[in-house]
């Protein structure tokens, strides 16, 4: 097995400390940090998302992976940020107002920074004019929205509404979480729905491309 | 009036006092609470216990063959979409999750939703039937991962678990119409103290559980899903609708 492959195995077994040692081994090895990031930790992230979604793990297999990349991500920054790793898109991401669930955004953010891309986090709980704000604020490409209540999903309506009224032509909506489907996001008129966290992160990159 | 009702674990006791009173004959189906943490797993089931449902019609005398089939689900984690029977019409309430069926209606939910923002929910069919979060569950949790995970690790799991706790403003306790348990009460208020959260009280009522259980199934409230049409999202506070599916005898692929 390749030591790309291990960095991913261990990743999903949540083995913090042997991810930090392999992510060091490879880099000493001369492997590109990129790759380390792409092949390794994301690949092995992506991975654990889509258990999660098929019921084959849990929320505490999820948050201790999570873990174990972000000790992962912790030692390929500096060399990443040296590499020049550059800014491909700007995306505001937040719970919508009423809604506090943050695992699965949390994900999303992850693997979006993980591709390259500025993440402004506003945390759970958010009402649509700071979304707003802060898009205008970071001049960013993206708002991304994330709701896990019925109750709170039509909230992305609201956004979607909102933002073109501010006159955010420019501004993408993207939309996800667990009751959130695309005939939802066609349905809102908004621009992009993710199903899960590797998913989202690949859309948000080709929108802010394209 | 023949029902099969297929629920929750979560209102057994509402639901079997509606049973004890009703003039319907009512037969129950209960399934464990939680199935909602799994949406697969929970559609899957509910799917293969109407099916069951529809088997075992096939061997009863027709005055004791069932003229509907209700669930006692709401929109819990999308479980319910894809859901259908092929031979005998099931009423699904209107709503987002149980917390509307115990409140009476999903504008009660709604309305409470804004009025309580950022509020965990406590009743007695959630204590007794599912995961709270108070002292003693989170001791419970902690245990059990020690079992699997070395002490670093569950400290951090525990922190990750509990970090919501710092975020909400209320602990609402739903009192049960059927059921006044001073115990889940108090149960409910010494968790909204732990985690600081401001403790309020809401009665519950019987009325969506009542009509659940012997109708009558208004529009607005209730979908009355003909055989062989499945259960659809309609975004829209309606929540779902019923389509007809062709090629019927092609079983369905959830
Ligand atoms: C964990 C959990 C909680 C935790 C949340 C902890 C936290 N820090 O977030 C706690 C216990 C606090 C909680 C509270 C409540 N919860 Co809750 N919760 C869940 C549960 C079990 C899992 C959610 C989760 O974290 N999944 C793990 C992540 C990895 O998956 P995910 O969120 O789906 O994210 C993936 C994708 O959806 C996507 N994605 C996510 N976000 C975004 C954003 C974008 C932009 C994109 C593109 C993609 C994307 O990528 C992710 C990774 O691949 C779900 C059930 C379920 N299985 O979904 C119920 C669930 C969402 N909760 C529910 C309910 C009812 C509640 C409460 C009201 C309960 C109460 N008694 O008060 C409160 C609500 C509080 C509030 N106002 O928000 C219901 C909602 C029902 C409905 N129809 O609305 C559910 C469905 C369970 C049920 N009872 O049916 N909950």
């Amino acid at each position: 097995m390749s030591i790309l492959d291990n960095i991913s195995e261990m990743l999903q077994k949540g083995k913090a400390k042997d991810v930090q040692a392999m992510v060091q081994q490879a880099m000493e090895e001369g492997l590109a940090p990129k790759d380390i990031l792409e092949k390794g930790l994301l690949a092995g992230m992506g991975i654990i998302g889509r258990k999660f979604k098929n019921n084959e793990i849990f929320v505490p297999e999820v948050l201790i992976a999570a873990r174990a990349m972000n000790k992962g991500v912790e030692i390929l920054k500096p060399r990443l940020m040296a590499d020049g790793m550059e800014e491909r898109g700007t995306v505001v991401l937040g719970a919508v107002k009423g809604d506090l669930h943050d695992i699965g955004k949390n994900l999303v953010k992850m693997m979006m920074e993980g591709k390259g891309l500025k993440v402004i986090d506003l945390g759970v709980d958010i009402k649509c004019e700071e979304f707003i704000r802060a898009a205008k604020e970071n001049h960013a490409n993206i708002i991304a929205c994330a709701a896990l209540l019925t109750t709170t999903m039509e909230e992305m309506k609201v956004v979607v509404e909102e933002t073109k009224k501010a006159g955010l032509q420019d501004v993408k909506i993207m939309i996800g979480g667990a009751p959130v489907t695309q005939e939802y996001a066609d349905l809102i008129g908004a621009d992009a729905y993710g199903k899960d966290a590797a998913s989202a992160a690949d859309i948000a990159l080709e929108m802010c491309a394209g | 009036m023949n029902i099969a009702f297929i629920g929750c674990m979560v209102m057994n006791r509402e639901i079997n006092y509606e049973v004890s009173q009703s003039k319907n004959r009512v037969r129950t189906w209960w399934l464990r609470q939680g199935l909602h943490d799994t949406p697969g797993i929970l559609k899957n089931t509910l799917q293969d216990m109407i099916d069951r449902v529809e088997d075992y019609q096939q061997t009863l005398d027709e005055d004791k063959q069932f003229d509907y089939i209700c669930l006692g689900y709401g929109l819990c984690s999308n479980g319910i979409l894809g859901i259908m029977s092929r031979t005998i019409p099931v009423i699904v309430p209107r709503c987002d999750d149980c917390i509307s069926l115990f409140l009476g209606s999903a504008d009660q939910y709604r309305s409470l939703f804004r009025k309580y923002p950022g509020a965990y929910w406590y009743n007695t069919g959630w204590i007794e039937q599912a995961f709270t979060p108070s002292k003693q569950s989170y001791e419970r949790h902690r245990h059990k991962y020690l079992q699997q995970y070395d002490e670093e690790t569950v400290t951090y799991l525990m922190e990750k678990e509990m970090e919501w706790t710092a975020k909400y403003n209320y602990g609402v306790y739903i009192q049960s119409p059927v059921y006044d348990c001073a115990e889940n009460e108090s149960y409910a208020q010494e968790a909204s103290q732990l985690f600081g959260w401001k403790y309020q009280k809401e009665s519950g009522t019987r009325l969506f559980f009542y009509t659940l259980v012997n109708g009558p199934w208004k529009e607005a409230d209730f979908l009355v899903c003909p055989p062989g049409h499945k259960i659809c999202p309609d975004y829209s506070t309606a929540k779902i609708k019923a389509v007809y599916v062709q090629n019927l005898h092609k079983k369905q692929n959830l």
